[in-house]
This record gives C-alpha cells, sequence and structure tokens, in this order.
C-alpha cells in the first residue's frame, strides 16, 4: 500500500500570482518614471528609489511589529507598489524626510494597521499623498516648472537631500507653476480659458509636459489592461465620469470651462484611473460597483479641478470612493444564479 | 447525417481549461482482469447504506444481488463475478481524509479471467415498454450515476416522471480536464449509449433528447452522429458544447442546452427537465438488453504518475492499487493520488481503497500536473474569482464571510450556490483554498441549523406538553365543578375516580401555579378556574 | 459604600487604570478639540480639575440633602455654577488662554467625566474619598491632555511650550523651546485628524504596556481600548 500527500481540491492552479502581478504594475510604471525624470529632473527617479526603499524598511517594521513572517510577505511586492504609487504622485522636488513621512502613513497607518494587505479600506498611496499635502502644503505643492527646462541633478539631489538648495540656485529658478495651477490662476484672474489655451502652458493634448507623461501612464496602463491585470471597467468609467461633466460645461460655458481633453491629459489623470484606482483592494469588487466607483472618481475629480481648492484631485476623490465602496458593494450584488432577469 | 447543432446559449464564467485527454482519445477501452478480492463498500449512494444479504463464507453468483437498497436513494448492489464473501467489515474509503465504510470483502472464484466482454451488438428497434417497469428494472440492475453522486437511475426517472419532463439531457460534456471515460464509451458503444439514453428517456417520460457533447471530442461526435443517424430517430438531437469547464455541471449545461438558469433551490426536474450520463446510459442499456446488473464501470487512469494511463473497465470494488498495477505501475513522479478529476476530485491518502459506481478517474498526479500553488497570501480583492464564478457569486466577499462565520452574510453572498466547481481557487492569485473555506462553512452552518431545527422541535414539544397539560386539568377542574353538591348525585365509579384524579389534579395546578409564575402568555380559557 | 477605597489605589484607578481618556473614553470632545498644544491641555485641564474637585466636594457633601429625583439638576446647577466662575477667571487673568480654549471652558458642564463622577462616585461618599476620586481623575485627565498636546504641538509645529505666556504672561515667553525649523512641522497633527490619531497611538501605547506586563497575547488579540 502507498501512502499519498493529501490537499485540498481543486489541485491545479493558474501560474499567475501576487508577486508578478506587482512585478507587471511596476513594470508598467517604469516608462512614466523615467519620462518623469527627463521633464522635471532627476527627483523623480529619486523620489521613486526613496519611497521603494522606505516602504520596505517600514512594511518590514510593521510586520516584524505583528509578528507576521517578513521576509515571505515582503516578496508579495505589495509594499514596493504603494512606494511607487506614492513617489509617483510625490512632486520631484522633495526633502526626504517628507517621503518618509508620507511611507510611514501610507504603509503603517493605511495599511498595517488595518490588518495588513487585503484588508485596509483605503488606497494607502493616496492616502500618504493627502496627509503630506495637508500636513506640508508649502513643499507639496512645489513643483518644477511646467514650461522651464528641468532643473538640474545637483540642485535636486541637494534639496532631497537636505531641504535646502545649493548657494547657487535660486528656489524660484527651478519652481513654478503645473499646467493646471496655471490655469486655476488664470481663471481666478478672469481670463477666459481660450486666451489661457493659447499660452505657453497647454500643448496639443494637455498641459505642458504633463501630457507626455498622461500619454506614457496611458500606455502602461493599456498594457496591463491587455495582460488582464487591469479590468476595463474602472478605468473607463473613471475617464466617463471626467469627460461627460467637463463636456457638458465646456459646451455650456467654454469660456470658464476647459474642455475634456484638457483634463484627460493634465495632472494625474491617467496614472489615477490606471494605477490607482484599479488598486483593487481599496476598489468595489463587483462588476457594476467597479463601473459606479470609476464613474464616481472621474466625477469627484472634476468637480474638485474646477470648483475645490485644490488644482488636481486624483487623492481626494480616490479616498472619498474608497469610503463608498463597501456601500456599493452592498448594492450590485450580481444577480443571483437562477434569479429572474430583473 | 444528423446535424451537429452548437448549443446556443451560455452561462457565466467558466474557464477554458488544457484538456490533458490527448493520450486517451484514440485508445480503446481496456478490459481490467479480475482481481483477487473487491471490497463493495454499502455506501455508495446519497441514501443511507445498502443491507447487505448474504454471509460471510457465502459463495455468490456473478449479477447475484448481494445488498438491498433501504430507500429509493441507495441502489442495489451486485456481485461483479462469481466470488465467496469473506468478510464484512470497515475499511477505509474514497472521501474526507479518515472516510471509513462497512464492505462487502469478495474473493474472486477465478482471478486473472477476463470476463465476458461487452457485447457488440447494441441491438435494434423502438423501445416501447412501459416506464413504470424500466424503471423496476433499472432499479433491480442497481444502475446509478455514473458522474459522481451516484444517485440511483430509477429514482431520478421516477421523481422526474412526475413532472412530465420535456427534455432528457445526456450529459456527455466531461469538461473536466484528464477525464476521459465517457467520450470513450461514446467512441466505442455509441449506438448502446444512445439505446440507453432513449430507455432512459421513455423511463422519465421525456418527450424529447438532447445529447450533449463538449467540441473537442471530435469523434465522439462523429460517432454519436452515426449511431443517430442509424436509428433514424427525430426525437434526438445531437449538440456540441463550448470547451469551457464546467460546461458538464448540471445546472450549467441545463443553461447551455435550453438557456434557463436552475436557481440553488429548484431541481432540474422542476424545469421539466432530467440529465443522464453517458455511462448511466450504457449501464441502462446493459440492464435492459443485456440483463446485466451494474457491477463494472468505465475508469480513466491518468496522469504523470502512472506508466500507461488508460481507460479501464473494471469491476465495482476494485482497489485503487489493481487498477494503477494494470496501467503499469507509478512512475517516478507519482505525487499526489486523485480520485476525480483536478478540480474537484478528492486527494485520497492511499492506494487500498476501492472504487464506487461513481468513481469516473483516478489522477495519479505529477507534479507538473498540479502547479504547486505556492505559499497562500492575502486576498487583495482582485476579482479573477468573481470572473470565472460560474454561479455568480463573489468568491473573495464569500471568503470573508466564510472565515467571519456569520449566517447573516453567508447567506446575503449565497454560500449554498456554490457548486464547489473549484475555479475560484484554481484562478486564485494568493493561492488561497478558497472551496475547502466554503466547504468548512457549508458544514459549520448545516450544523447549526441541524441544531436550531432540533431545539425548536424540543421547543414545540415542551409547549405541546404544556398546552396538554393544561388542558387536561381544565377539562378535570370543569368536571368536578358539574359534581358540585346540589347537582344531581350518584356518580358512576369511573366518574368517582374522575373525581378523584381531578381533585388532586386541581391541588397540583394550585400547587405549581403558587411554585412557579403561569406563563403570562397562556390562553385564558385554558386557566383552571378559580376554586 | 459602606468601605471607603484607600487613598492610593483611588489615586492609581483615576490615573491609571480607569485613566478618563484612555480607558473610559469620557470627555473626549474637550479632549479633542484644545489639545493643540501643551499649554492649552494644562489651561484646560486645570480649568476641568477645579471644576471636578469643586464640584465633587459640593455634590457629597450635599449628598444628604438632596433628594434622588432632582439629583440631576442640582449636580448640573453646582458644575455650572463653577464652571461660571473658571470662564470668569480664565477671561480676567488669561485672555490669551480664554481665546485659545473658546467654547471648550464653558462646555465643560456638559463633560461627562464631571457628571459621571458626581453621579457615580461623589455622591455615595463622604467628602475626603470624594475629593481624592475628584483630584485622581481630573489629575488623569489633565494628564493625558498635556501629553497629547505637547505630542501635537511638537509634532505639528515643532515647539514645545511655545504658547507659554498664555497662561504665565509675559513672563512665559522665554519657556518656550524650537526644535523644527520654521515651516517644517507636521501640519496633519495639529489638524482634527491628528488628534484623533495621537490619541489612538496614546491608547495603544497604553494597551501595548499592560499588555507586556500581563505578559498576554500580541497586540492584535485585544478588542480595542473600550471601557469595560
Amino acid at each position: 500500500m502507498r501512502q499519498f500527500e493529501l490537499a485540498p481540491a481543486p489541485h491545479t492552479h493558474v501560474a499567475r500570482d501576487v508577486t508578478r502581478v506587482m512585478r507587471q504594475v511596476l513594470l508598467a510604471l517604469l516608462p512614466s518614471v523615467l519620462l518623469a525624470s527627463l521633464l522635471l529632473g532627476i527627483g523623480a527617479l529619486l523620489n521613486l528609489l526613496l519611497a521603494i526603499g522606505f516602504a520596505v524598511l517600514v512594511e518590514a517594521y510593521c510586520l516584524r511589529l505583528r509578528g507576521r513572517p517578513v521576509w515571505s510577505t515582503l516578496q508579495d511586492g505589495s509594499a514596493v507598489v504603494s512606494g511607487a504609487l506614492l513617489a509617483m504622485a510625490l512632486p520631484p522636488l522633495l526633502p526626504w524626510w517628507i517621503t518618509l513621512c508620507g511611507v510611514i502613513v501610507a504603509i503603517a497607518l493605511g495599511k498595517h494597521l488595518y490588518g495588513g494587505l487585503g484588508m485596509n479600506p483605503f488606497n494607502p498611496a493616496m492616502l500618504g499623498y493627502v496627509v503630506l499635502i495637508v500636513s506640508f502644503p508649502v513643499f507639496m505643492t512645489r513643483w518644477p516648472d511646467a514650461v522651464a527646462p528641468a532643473p538640474g541633478p545637483w540642485p535636486v539631489l541637494h534639496y532631497t537631500l537636505t531641504g535646502t538648495l545649493p548657494a547657487s540656485t535660486q528656489l524660484d529658478a527651478i519652481t513654478g507653476a503645473t499646467p493646471l495651477d496655471h490655469l486655476r490662476n488664470q481663471l481666478r484672474l478672469a481670463w477666459t480659458w481660450s486666451e489661457i489655451r493659447a499660452g505657453v502652458y497647454y500643448g496639443p493634448l494637455g498641459g505642458a509636459k504633463w501630457q507626455w507623461l498622461n500619454l506614457a501612464w496611458l500606455a502602461g496602463g493599456l498594457w496591463l489592461m491587455s495582460r488582464r491585470i487591469v479590468r476595463w471597467q474602472i478605468p473607463v468609467a473613471l475617464l466617463a465620469g471626467l469627460t461627460l461633466p467637463s463636456l457638458v460645461c465646456t459646451l455650456v460655458a467654454p469660456d470658464r470651462f476647459p474642455g475634456p481633453m484638457l483634463h484627460l491629459f493634465s495632472g494625474a489623470t491617467m496614472l489615477g484611473a490606471f494605477f490607482i484606482a484599479t488598486d483593487p483592494v481599496s476598489a468595489s469588487t463587483t462588476p457594476r460597483g467597479r463601473l459606479i466607483y470609476g464613474f464616481g472618481i472621474g466625477v469627484l475629480l472634476w468637480l474638485i479641478r474646477s470648483f475645490g481648492s485644490y488644482p488636481d484631485a486624483v487623492a481626494f476623490s480616490v479616498l472619498l470612493m474608497n469610503l463608498a465602496v463597501p456601500l456599493i458593494d452592498r448594492h450590485t450584488l450580481p444577480r443571483r444564479y437562477g434569479a429572474p432577469r430583473a | 447525417m444528423v446535424e451537429i447543432e452548437p448549443t446556443p446559449h451560455r452561462f457565466p464564467g467558466g474557464l477554458t481549461l488544457p484538456g490533458h485527454k490527448a493520450a486517451l482519445q484514440t485508445a480503446p477501452i481496456e478490459v481490467l482482469p479480475l482481481p483477487d478480492e473487491l471490497v463493495l463498500p454499502l455506501r455508495q449512494h446519497p441514501g443511507a447504506p445498502a443491507l447487505p444479504l448474504v454471509a460471510v463464507g457465502q459463495r455468490v453468483e456473478a449479477g447475484e444481488r448481494i445488498a438491498a437498497a433501504p430507500d429509493p436513494l441507495t441502489a442495489d448492489l451486485h456481485a461483479p463475478a462469481e466470488a465467496t464473501v469473506v468478510a464484512l467489515e470497515r475499511r477505509a474509503l474514497i472521501g474526507a481524509p479518515d472516510a471509513q465504510g462497512q464492505c462487502l470483502v469478495l474473493a474472486c472464484a477465478a482471478p486473472g479471467s477476463r470476463g465476458e466482454p461487452p457485447a457488440a451488438d447494441p441491438g435494434a428497434g423502438a423501445i416501447d415498454t412501459p416506464a413504470a417497469q424500466i424503471r423496476r428494472r433499472l432499479a433491480a440492475a442497481g444502475v446509478a450515476g455514473q458522474g459522481g453522486a451516484a444517485f440511483p437511475a430509477a429514482t431520478k426517472a421516477g421523481v422526474a416522471s412526475a413532472s412530465q419532463p420535456r427534455l432528457l439531457i445526456l450529459n456527455g460534456a466531461e469538461c473536466e480536464p484528464y477525464v476521459a471515460c465517457d467520450e470513450a464509451l461514446l467512441r466505442t458503444g455509441a449506438a448502446a449509449v444512445l439505446r440507453g439514453a432513449e430507455w432512459l428517456r421513455r423511463a422519465a417520460g421525456a418527450t424529447a433528447g438532447v445529447i450533449a457533447i463538449e467540441a473537442d471530442k471530435a469523434a465522439a461526435l462523429a460517432a454519436m452522429a452515426a449511431a443517430l443517424a442509424a436509428t433514424g430517430w427525430t426525437h434526438w438531437r445531437l449538440q456540441r458544447l463550448p470547451v469551457r469547464y464546467p460546461a458538464g455541471a448540471e445546472r450549467q449545461l441545463i443553461q447551455l442546452v435550453t438557456g434557463e438558469e436552475l436557481g440553488a433551490g429548484r431541481l432540474p426536474a422542476e424545469a421539466g427537465i432530467v440529465c443522464h450520463n453517458v455511462g448511466t446510459a450504457y449501464a441502462a442499456w446493459q440492464a435492459l438488453e443485456q440483463d446485466r446488473a451494474m457491477t463494472h464501470r468505465v475508469v480513466t487512469v491518468t496522469g504523470g504518475g502512472v506508466a500507461r494511463p488508460a481507460n479501464v473497465l473494471a469491476p465495482i470494488g476494485t482497489p485503487l492499487a489493481t487498477l494503477i498495477e494494470f496501467c503499469g505501475g507509478y512512475t517516478a513522479l507519482a505525487h499526489r493520488l486523485i480520485v476525480g478529476g483536478p478540480l474537484t476530485g478528492v486527494a485520497v491518502a492511499d492506494d487500498a481503497r476501492p472504487i464506487t459506481k461513481g468513481t469516473h478517474c483516478v489522477l495519479v498526479a505529477a507534479p507538473a500536473d498540479l502547479s504547486n500553488p505556492g505559499p497562500e497570501r492575502a486576498c487583495i480583492r482582485c476579482g479573477d474569482c468573481v470572473a470565472v464564478c460560474p454561479a455568480r457569486l463573489l468568491p473573495q466577499q464569500l471568503l470573508q464571510a466564510a472565515r467571519r462565520d456569520e449566517d447573516d452574510e453567508l447567506a446575503r453572498q449565497r454560500l449554498f450556490d456554490c457548486i464547489e466547481c473549484g475555479l475560484c481557487a484554481h484562478v486564485c492569485p494568493s493561492h488561497i483554498p478558497l472551496v475547502a473555506h466554503y466547504r468548512r462553512a457549508k458544514a459549520l452552518v448545516r450544523g447549526r441549523q441541524r441544531d436550531a431545527a432540533a431545539a425548536a422541535q424540543a421547543k414545540a414539544r415542551y409547549e405541546a406538553r404544556e398546552r396538554r397539560l393544561a388542558a387536561e386539568a381544565a377539562e378535570l377542574a370543569a368536571a368536578r365543578e358539574a359534581r358540585r353538591p346540589g347537582r344531581p348525585a350518584a356518580p358512576s365509579e369511573v366518574g368517582q375516580a374522575q373525581d378523584r384524579r381531578a381533585a388532586i389534579q386541581a391541588a397540583l395546578d394550585r400547587a405549581r401555579a403558587r411554585a412557579q409564575q403561569k406563563p403570562a402568555d397562556a390562553p385564558p380559557d385554558e386557566e383552571p378556574p378559580a376554586s | 459604600m459602606s468601605a471607603t477605597p484607600p487613598t492610593a489605589s483611588l489615586l492609581r484607578e483615576g490615573l491609571w487604570h480607569q485613566n478618563p481618556a484612555l480607558v473610559q473614553l469620557l470627555g473626549l470632545c474637550p479632549l479633542l478639540a484644545v489639545s493643540t498644544s501643551a499649554i492649552n491641555g494644562v489651561g484646560l485641564g486645570l480649568a476641568t480639575l477645579f471644576v471636578l474637585l469643586g464640584s465633587s466636594l459640593a455634590v457629597s457633601a450635599s449628598r444628604q440633602w438632596v433628594a434622588r429625583e432632582i439629583r440631576l439638576p442640582v449636580f448640573v446647577l453646582i458644575i455650572a455654577t463653577l464652571v461660571t466662575m473658571v470662564e470668569l477667571l480664565l477671561r480676567a487673568y488669561t485672555p490669551g488662554l480664554f481665546r485659545a480654549l473658546g467654547i471648550f471652558v464653558p462646555l465643560i458642564v456638559t463633560n461627562c467625566l464631571i457628571l459621571g463622577r458626581a453621579e457615580a462616585f461623589a455622591s455615595r461618599v463622604g467628602w475626603r474619598p470624594a475629593a481624592l476620586d475628584a483630584l485622581a481623575m481630573g489629575l488623569g485627565f489633565m494628564l493625558v491632555l498635556v501629553v497629547l498636546g505637547a505630542l501635537r504641538e511638537l509634532v505639528g509645529a515643532g515647539t514645545l511650550l511655545g504658547d507659554a505666556e498664555r497662561l504665565f504672561g509675559p513672563g512665559g515667553r522665554g519657556l518656550g523651546v524650537h526644535l523644527l525649523p520654521g515651516d517644517a512641522g507636521f501640519l496633519l497633527a495639529l489638524l482634527p485628524p491628528g488628534a484623533f490619531i495621537g490619541l489612538g497611538l496614546l491608547i495603544a501605547l497604553r494597551n501595548h504596556y499592560r499588555l507586556r506586563r500581563a505578559g498576554a497575547a500580541p497586540a492584535e488579540a485585544l478588542p480595542g481600548a473600550a471601557p469595560a
């Protein structure tokens, strides 16, 4: 008589696993990181490396505190992705300790306090970002100018490590408005959108520099979609939720409201649509719920950009809809098998 | 030639899996020589264990009935060969790791012999035996479903006939990877299978029939088309199913063929449909046209852990080890012994256990067959499981409910709609054994429901008793009231006895009322009148 | 109450085992709102301590004469009187602090800690244990207020006792310590979420310490800091 090991059915499994999924998300993010370093300075890459490093350290520390296996859990790669997404949202000109603060909030408060990966109701990276923008408004709104050439590597490195610039460089020389900042200010000064549009801050698609970043994110997102890592519902619904109100308003009042193209290709729209809103843990899980969730983010994004007090609002919109996910899930249960079609 | 129609409908979810059947798709069915010993579990069906009709030491003929079904959910058991009953004892069985049950152990009289080969001539002509008679003969031959659950065919037909079904679906989907025994039967005995299906159709009183076969079984489809053309039957149609697991699960199959979604609470018979497995149809043909009980079945023995995969015609009760030995024995890669397919089969701890009427596949899996899942990680709610679930559940939400073990949430997530097809765990990137969690939750919920039902019954009994006592007391007190002084005298002896009893009872009642406060909700007319 | 608890145990209860802010979670509204600096904490803590002490004494002393049916209005009356006194005193001597504490000084009337101690303790015991209990509870409350205030001030503004002149007049100006450069504060700590996160961390710290002493299971098995 021969003995065998026991295991529950099913006995076969697909090759995909969480680690591989996270690796592919990072891969899809890579071109936009390189592009951002090119357009906005080496700070983008620096932030990425710092945030990932901090994220892994904080994750390891939290796991140890919680008595969980450190090494094998780290390998799921979720901390690396959270760090990377936070870094993508940060201005590429930021002292290292602010990045560290954001990572601690994201990983320790945003994830482990709720019970670790899979239990967090909020997108950890966006939670970290929002805490930073609320706490350090001065640092967090200091972006490299959207039309000036990217700041050189030396001032950026100096600033990141010490929080000050080398004596030869002036802060005003390398920072300036982002296209969405510019739009806000000009609209407040009663310029019309068509007048603003003609300025140097806008390219054929959206904001200068940012349109290319958005294209890179879009490309990465489409690749993820083709690999079925990102499902179509959330990005499509989000972009629709952003397009629809901006289209209606720009048709009604073309002077006051920029059209959908600007919204789609400025700020962090594509990053939010394909990389952030699609974080499965904090998103809705039902097929219909994902449409509502994505659409809600899109509409909120447009509302805050148009009427709120922040120029961009991906993080706020995502967190607000995160809050609504349990409700959405509860009311969008799929039709029960065998129940009559409603 | 008969037209092979594609099925007109789809079911939600599902997944096209690699088949791993190529090697067995052309091979003939091999006949297993009689083993030395056959172990026939008395419990092979959903009902109670069969009652043995033979004593230890008794000699039995091939096909002799050796155990009788105590209820309609169990089928009779027959000896597969001439043999001596050597024991009636508990043996380890296929199922849970510690599954055991009473078994009749037979020592075969002529081990090594091949027995009679299956008859070549399927027979011909119209079948017009009355349905009730067909069902009697099916029951007498112990024919039971060969798809897994081993539900007695006669009972299924009987239940279905009550609702005058419109359709019999012959399930030739065999959607699970590796399994190829139905396909082998269809390839080599399509005419017999078809006649068996016709018998089953008549037994259930169904007006029409559909033979449903997955599209990747071209030879089986062609053979059945030829057999159907030869009979000229026009009430049968042949449909090609999409190659999409689990097309062969009963409710999904019904949806593919008829478009109707059969909810978890409804039986196929309620929708006017009855489904039978290809192997069952073959067994029905043998029972009704060859007069042979269901003592053998075709089993697929396959996987990287067995030297020579084959479809084997084996007697019920053959130990797994004998089957594997017949197929060239284990290879060095043999790693896990699975009875059933890779998605729903159960792993067994050793190869001494016998096959039953429902055993369709023995998968001796090599590590390569299993795709080692890797360590279990946290659920990231990715929703891959939602996309494949054929019961339209939210498996990840169901998992949370199962972990918390909350009845309300489990009901909201429709735990009992789960058909345990295994796809959610198959696709889970975190390698969570979802189905195992659901099984555990189902067992816990069922246990609680049993407990609650028992408690409710006990409460009802107690309340009935209280009511009865109160009513008796009231009656007796009323009788005594009627015999108060001033009433016509001369009570009978019985009356006197009653009177005494009433007095005692009333005193007891008063005492009881004083001792324990009477329930406030007792109807006033049942209160004993104050004396 | 027949037996009067010993002094030491009363103090331990108020400061640690039954700490009003960390264990009973009472009076959180003013606690969360004004604990933006250590001095604010000291101010509100002192005011609450004064009212608690006064009301406990008065309630205990008058417990023989107050009919059970009207005890709650009487307690409120006593507390309100004391709060009015505190408010007038603060307004007269520390106007800066009074402005900083704002509505939360008059709202001490509604602090359930004070009414709770009056009802649950002071109205049933003699004036000595009542005063001790009030002192312990008031100090426990003030302790949390000061610690949380200092924490938030330090993290949020980078200073400690940076607004000491509010309490001590111009002489207190030198007491402040600046630990971080000007605009580097973690602003969130001064905003309402910071109060919640800070208090949560303090409760977690207390639980952690208690569990370590008890040698019990890891922190995740804890049901939280809910009052027993």
